[in-house]
């Protein structure tokens, strides 16, 4: 995971193989695709359309109604706003503490570091299930349920996935860089902010997607710990189409994909550091 | 939360209204009708002022609020989930609380009263109550000669029906099922009542589904499976999916018999407005009786609410106001399908007037619907007759072993729960 | 100690102050509660009553679904992970590749995750349906008979391994992340000296890949055996508990059942399990794992 020398390397590959590349990707595309497509598809159906055989693709008549009708179906702006300052936060805190916590485990060397960061491995294997009452126990002492404050208090102190991710790019950033630059008398915290992160820029990115997407489709967390519908998210919006005899499909479709719409561009805005890297000259040796 | 806490606060809010969070049950379509009449009580009065969250039957909502102390002041819930908290110690008596505003159990049918008694007390108010009947398609019944307005009024009938209705693609495929037991989901509680069984002794503690009529129901589930094969069944089956309700075969012609809930009565309109259709009682075999389950919504006051005594105002209110004729609780039940729980509410024009909707009705005004059993470890219970059934249609068990393997299971699980609770006998 | 040891671990324990927070105030005490209560009955409703050993007791010797939850569980890893692992790396090579378009694909390839759970659960209802659904179409064209995926307890497991592949959307991002870091002068030195393209991905992008693959793995390993929300909405364990997932189960004990000492139970068990299997990985890891930028 080495960010040194990371460029798009658009090499002239016989036209064969480029075809044949190409043949796979959209084979590929198309089996991603059609799942997706029918998402879209059902959305804008009329109900008794949905599930039916043979399946229709082009809804008659097509409903672009259904996605007004959805979304002031939900508060949907009340959760928007809710959700992006959860999300926000999380993102914020988990890159701070996240990336400091892993330079701790891979750039400096110290009694005890592989024996915690083993400890922030195991938490990972303790189903949520069996926690949950205590920790829920524990916010109440505290006062916050009813708050946001345990959907993003926890990111700002490190999480664990996060916290080994960036480990695992940290190493493979030469040490000479460090060492030279403690030589220089740089502190830990200017090697961390100066040299170590502009490097692990697609790391980051990486962090800065998945924490995101993981705060803006959390169920469980709003539900247990928020306690009035003016703070509910989009996730819990998303439970308001179904009851107890009936589901409103098409509904339900359509506000997904609205919801998938702004994970959809920053992940356009991610990937582009993946290809890109950084190309460093003259820093090696 | 003493009483004496309780009533300090109502004194203290003696300024304005008293607030109080009420959790609903109730979601989508059927979240906008409670939020009606929270609003309509809200403008009626100005002493208290319930404030709604929509909260569906997530079950790790419920106990988390309860176990730390932060419960809602009323909440609505499933009827299983209501016994299996209710066994729990989770909810307030109400006996008193509602005798004092009026509420009598004569008014009920007695199976809605019923369902929220727990070890002889009530602790929940049903609100909403479902039953379930066979509907049958009359088109289909023209299409192969029976008389569409002539239903089978015998276990033996209906099996004779089901064959005639059921039609074979030329390859072999199945095109339309007559009648099949166990969808829309497992409904062997029901075919164990019809054939005069009984699944639990409140007197003894017992579970018992080796009842010889609860044996026989099965033997009679599994000759659908061995009659149309039960490989071609499961294909047919995913055909209309378990794409959790709604979207019944029913609709589509898919299957021509079939057991379901009142609520079709609006949902055919919607989905399937062509289709002529009937109710009638699930026919009983020789030596069983009429029978059908049901399911229910019930009030119940969590223990730790902050105003018992307000949220017993708002509940009362919506089983007794009266305005030009019509209760909040006929409202509220005709806005979501389902049937009222008090025989004055059931008894309007727009329920009984119905004659698709009155037969469901029906069953409770001769009190022949019949609820979980009441005890801990239902939802254990349920879910093992389940896997039970699972099993005996595939041909991995006898139903007689199935049905012992539940007993066994189920009461080592009711005995620790007993002695866990340590609650006197009743 | 020495300055420098001491004040590298200064620095250390510093920078890990955050984790170590985290862990004292929120982890310490859930975990020490969950454990304790493994070893009691308890209903959440109630208090907690000491039962000793009694909740494994019960576990070992009176329950075949905990073995059943736990064989379906090992036997979906063991489907999914492989073939997850490998076919988001196949994907994170192919695009690789510098085509045109990448992005669009990428994004493609990405979009499974991205969509809300209970949109994918119906989605995927529909394409595994045995009688119209999409993939018995696509069989159909290679002239393959369709199984009956959820509805057959023989399919069920594989049919949910198929609706996992669609998301290995998120382990190719990563997987991309690391291909992006080999430094292109090794491919070009490798190709003076002759070596081919299959001689290439052995002996520089696999090697230079280890790290991201130990990620994957571990993540996929831990991932898997806590595989819950598909199931939960989509079977709930059927048909005939063929997709009774560990998680699933314990889940149904601790808030369904009210049995939360004894999920309690399934989860101490259950992270033993995945601990063992995760050290041994990490054992194995300084064989086969290659870390360019230190040597540890």
């Amino acid at each position: 995971m080495s960010p040194l020398h990371a460029t798009t390397v658009r090499r002239r590959a016989p036209w064969g193989r480029t075809a044949l590349t190409h043949a796979a990707l959209v084979v590929c595309g198309v089996v991603f695709l059609i799942p997706f497509a029918w998402l879209l598809s059902t959305s804008l159906k009329a109900d008794p359309q949905i599930f039916v055989f043979p399946p229709i693709w082009v809804p008659r008549p097509v409903l672009w109604r259904n996605y007004i009708e959805a979304l002031k179906y939900i508060h949907f702006m009340t959760y928007l706003r809710n959700t992006v300052y959860v999300c926000t936060l999380v993102v914020l805190g988990t890159v701070v503490s996240s990336s400091l916590v892993a330079y701790s485990f891979s750039r400096l060397r110290w009694p005890g570091r592989d024996a915690l960061f083993m400890i922030a491995l195991a938490t990972m294997m303790v189903p949520f299930q069996v926690t949950l009452i205590p920790l829920v126990i524990l916010f109440e002492r505290m006062g916050w349920i009813g708050s946001f404050r345990p959907l993003w208090v926890p990111a700002f102190l490190g999480i664990p996935f996060f916290i080994f991710l960036l480990r695992q790019f940290f190493f493979t950033i030469p040490q000479e860089l460090s060492d030279a630059a403690r030589i220089d008398g740089a502190s830990e915290l200017d090697i961390y902010a100066r040299v170590i992160l502009p490097l692990a820029k697609p790391a980051l990115a990486t962090v800065v997607l998945f924490a995101f997407m993981g705060a803006w489709n959390d169920f469980l967390g709003p539900l247990i710990f928020l306690s009035s519908e003016s703070n509910y998210t989009l996730a819990l919006g998303l439970q308001q189409f179904q009851s107890q005899h009936e589901s409103q499909w098409a509904y339900l479709m359509a506000v997904s994909a609205v919801i998938s719409l702004p994970l959809i561009v920053l992940f356009f805005f991610a990937q582009r550091t993946f290809i890109r890297g950084i190309a460093l000259t003259g820093m090696k040796g | 939360m003493g009483a004496a806490a309780v009533t300090t606060r109502a004194r203290q809010a003696h300024g304005g209204p008293v607030e109080i969070t009420y959790w609903a049950r109730h979601t989508g379509h059927e979240y906008e009708a409670d939020l009606e009449r929270v609003e309509e009580y809200n403008r009626s009065q100005n002493k208290v002022r319930v404030r709604p969250l929509p909260v569906g039957p997530n079950l790790e909502k419920l106990v988390t609020g309860i176990v730390t102390g932060t419960p809602p002041d009323v909440m609505t819930l499933g009827s299983d989930t209501m016994i299996e908290l209710g066994w729990q110690g989770a909810f307030m008596p109400l006996e008193k609380m509602m005798a004092q505003r009026g509420i009598r159990e004569q008014d009920y049918f007695p199976s809605c009263w019923r369902a929220g008694v727990i070890n002889g007390r009530l602790y929940a108010l049903a609100e909403t109550a479902d039953s379930y009947l066979l509907l049958y398609n009359k088109d289909a019944f023209r299409e192969v000669g029976l008389d569409p307005e002539r239903p089978p009024r015998t276990l033996a009938e209906l099996d004779e029906y089901a064959d005639r209705l059921t039609k074979y693609a030329p390859n072999g495929e199945l095109e339309r099922m007559g009648f099949v037991p166990w969808i829309m989901w497992d409904h062997s509680f029901m075919y164990g009542w019809l054939f005069g069984g009984e699944w639990y002794g409140t007197q003894a503690r017992r579970v018992t589904p080796t009842d010889p009529a609860i044996v026989r129901s099965f033997e009679w589930q599994r000759t659908y499976a061995r009659r149309y094969d039960i490989n071609k069944i499961m294909s047919f089956q995913q055909g209309f999916g378990s794409y959790f309700s709604a979207m019944s075969p029913f609709y589509t012609g898919k299957v021509a018999m079939i057991v379901e809930g009142e609520w079709q009565v609006t949902f055919t309109k919607k989905y399937a407005p062509k289709l002529d259709w009937a109710a009638t009682p699930m026919p009983p075999p020789p030596g069983g009786r009429l029978a059908s389950s049901g399911g229910l919504v019930l009030f119940a006051i969590p223990v730790g609410s902050r105003h018992p005594e307000q949220a017993a105002d708002f509940i009362a209110w919506y089983h007794t106001a009266r305005r030009s004729g019509r209760t909040p609780l006929s409202d509220f039940n005709y806005a979501i399908h389902n049937i009222p729980t008090r025989r004055d509410a059931a008894a309007q024009e727009r329920f009984m007037g119905d004659p698709r909707f009155r037969p469901f009705i029906e069953m409770f005004l001769r009190d022949e619907v019949h609820n979980e059993p009441s005890m801990p470890a239902v939802m254990l219970y349920t879910d093992e007759v389940d896997a039970a059934r699972e099993q005996v249609i595939r041909f991995q068990k006898e139903p007689l072993q199935a049905l012992r393997d539940v007993q066994a299971k189920v009461q080592r699980e009711i005995n620790r729960a007993f002695a866990y609770l340590r609650l006197p006998e009743r | 100690m020495t300055t420098p040891t001491r004040r590298n671990l200064i620095n250390g324990l510093l920078f890990a102050s955050p984790f170590i927070a985290g862990l004292l105030v929120f982890t310490l005490y859930p975990v020490i509660a969950s454990i304790y209560l493994g070893f009691c009955r308890y209903t959440i409703l109630r208090s907690p009553q000491w039962i000793g050993a009694e909740n494994y007791r019960i576990l070992f010797t009176e329950d075949p679904l905990f073995w059943k939850s736990l064989c379906n569980t090992l036997y979906y890893t063991a489907l999914a992970l492989p073939l997850g692992l490998a076919l988001a790396l196949g994907l994170a090579l192919l695009l690789h590749a510098g085509v045109r378009g990448i992005a669009a694909y990428r994004t493609l390839y990405f979009l499974p995750t991205i969509v809300p759970t209970v949109a994918v659960a119906i989605l995927w209802l529909w394409v595994l349906n045995p009688e119209y659904g999409v993939l018995k179409a696509v069989l159909a064209l290679v002239h393959l008979p369709s199984p009956g995926w959820l509805a057959d307890p023989k399919w069920s497991k594989p049919g949910l391994v198929v609706m996992g592949l669609w998301g290995v959307g998120g382990t190719m991002i990563i997987f991309l992340a690391g291909l992006a870091g080999i430094p292109y002068q090794f491919y070009e030195a490798a190709a003076i000296d002759g070596a081919n393209r299959f001689a290439q991905f052995r002996h520089i992008t696999l090697p230079m890949l280890t790290p991201t693959i130990f990620f994957n793995l571990v993540i996929g390993l831990i991932g898997s055996f806590q595989y819950f929300t598909q199931v939960y909405i989509m079977t709930n364990g059927g048909p005939t508990h063929s997709t009774l997932f560990y998680a699933l189960y314990l889940y149904q004990n601790a808030f369904r059942y009210l049995r939360m000492g004894y999920a309690s139970a399934m989860a101490w068990l259950l992270f033993l399990i995945i601990l063992g299997l995760t050290l041994l990985i990490h054992r194995t890891s300084a064989r086969w794992v290659y870390y360019e930028g230190e040597a540890l």
